[in-house]
């Protein structure tokens, strides 16, 4: 296989002399979004499109809350790339918490957020997937505008999470 | 008078770990919540997420406390507990093995069918031999089986996730109990509790020794299979519904046995009762040293409780 671009993911490596006819890029590991859009940049001949007009829509002044919910019940605030992309998409994340964290049931029965953001529902089957296997929580789910988002999008930290966000922009819109 | 002061202190425990909580509703807020009153999204914390989560706890309190008042009684053995037949590795390790194999949904019958088989198994080596050795051999060899095919199944995880599931469920938790879970665990658990009670009489009889006991007319070979059936029920719905939580019915008779009775019958329902009021009180402690995002799992906190007190009737014995 020589592709004609080799497109690497943060810390992926592959030796040049493997592909001599190949352009590598190496994607720098990025949880905002100055950064996915320099990734998106980097990478020749690829419509950066979705990532400017998501920029353009980042101060949007009718901005809907959103929450993030991962399979396992796991939320993410500021200074990950999730709130990156919900701010992207014109959202507002209703997490203020920075990082990663997995809040308690009641917490998240509490919020009321305009759009849920999910991930990783369709991933490998967890018995801590408390998104699914809570009925308060799956219900709460239910009761709310829904966007999916694939788990694959998020750790590309370019491309995909420009995808992420223009899908988020469809459910806020 | 103590009889009466244990069941309020355990309905005060279940109550209490309905007014807490991590959304911090007030006493009026949960009230009027309980009875349907006041904002649905109280409604929802209450009857949806504290409700069925105070009473898992009491029920799987109940089971282990009176599982290890009977096993006690018929061991005579004070360092026995309900892991002593095996029942909670056998449970593990039907949950585990369907972690394994990406079934999380069948998690609670897997530990069901494994536990029923874990009762056969430990049925069929004590055979028909009589006397606790016997049974408490099968037990441990069960038990010890389990384990070990737990630890391969541990050892063969697919990829880290798998192995962090099964390492999380075996800390025990009932952050996602509902009310499927506490009927199915409460219907189990009332059964086996009843079973157990039923042992009472010949387990009192059984202090006289084994010899005198069977020449009083105490069907050693009966009392065994109800006993083995009794604790497979409850601690194999208890581990199904809310992973391994230890150490429990191991001290928890103990409380009893120094504070109200020493009689191996009247033990039991009491047990049952201090089970239910311990891991109520348990749940609540670790509902209050949980911070954002950082769950202290119930199980680790029931072990972190009972070793010392497991250690200090060890060294009390010997």
């Amino acid at each position: 296989m020589q592709p004609e671009i080799l497109v690497l993911g943060p810390s992926e490596h592959v030796r040049d002399a493997m592909l001599p006819n190949t352009q590598i890029v190496s994607l720098d590991w990025v949880e905002d979004w100055d950064g996915v859009l320099k990734n998106v940049y980097k990478i020749p001949g690829l419509d950066p499109g979705p990532a400017e007009v998501a920029t353009q829509v980042r101060n949007s002044d009718n901005q809907k809350s959103v929450l993030y919910l991962s399979r396992s019940g796991g939320t993410a605030g500021p200074g990950t790339y999730v709130d990156a992309a919900i701010q992207m998409a014109g959202g507002e994340n209703i997490v203020t918490t920075p990082g990663w964290f997995t809040p308690d049931p009641e917490w998240i029965i509490a919020q009321k957020p305009d759009v849920i953001l999910t991930s990783f529902f369709d991933a490998y089957e967890s018995v801590n997937a408390t998104g699914l296997r809570n009925a308060a929580i799956a219900e709460f789910i239910t009761q709310h505008q829904r966007v999916d988002i694939p788990g694959a999008l998020w750790p590309c930290a370019g491309p995909g999470l420009a995808e992420a966000a223009a899908l988020i922009r469809e459910g806020v819109e | 008078v103590k009889i009466f002061l244990l069941i309020l202190a355990c309905l005060l425990a279940m109550a209490a770990n309905l007014f807490v909580g991590a959304s911090g509703l007030s006493v009026t807020e949960v009230s009027r919540a309980l009875l349907g009153q006041g904002d649905p999204v109280h409604v929802t914390i209450v009857q949806d997420l504290r409700l069925p989560r105070a009473l898992l706890a009491v029920i799987i309190g109940a089971g282990l406390g009176a599982s290890g008042a009977a096993l006690q009684g018929y061991t005579r053995n004070p360092l026995a507990g309900p892991g002593i037949l095996g029942f909670s590795a056998m449970a593990a390790l039907g949950a585990v093995i369907a972690l394994y194999f990406g079934w999380s949904a069948g998690v609670p019958i897997a530990a069901l069918i494994s536990t029923a088989l874990g009762a056969v198994l430990v049925i069929g080596l004590v055979g028909r031999r009589q006397g606790r050795d016997v049974l408490v051999l099968a037990g441990v060899g069960v038990g010890a089986l389990a384990t070990a095919v737990t630890g391969l199944a541990m050892n063969f995880a697919s990829n880290p996730w798998a192995l962090s599931e099964i390492a999380y469920w075996l800390m025990g938790s009932l952050r996602n109990a509902d009310a499927d879970a506490v009927i199915m665990a409460g219907a189990l658990t009332t059964a086996g509790i009843a079973l157990l009670i039923f042992t009472g009489k010949d387990l009192r009889t059984l202090t006289l020794g084994e010899d005198t006991a069977r020449t009083l007319g105490v069907n050693l070979r009966a009392v065994q299979i109800i006993l083995i059936i009794g604790v497979a029920l409850c601690v194999g719905s208890g581990v199904a519904v809310a992973g391994a939580i230890g150490f429990v019915g191991l001290f928890v008779p103990h409380l009893v046995r120094f504070t109200i009775t020493t009689d191996p019958a009247r033990l039991i329902p009491l047990s049952a009762f201090a089970g239910a009021g311990t891991l109520a009180l348990a749940d609540l402690v670790a509902k209050f040293l949980s911070g954002p995002g950082t769950q202290l799992y119930l199980g680790i906190l029931t072990s972190l409780i009972g070793v010392p007190i497991f250690l200090w009737l060890a060294v009390r014995r010997t």
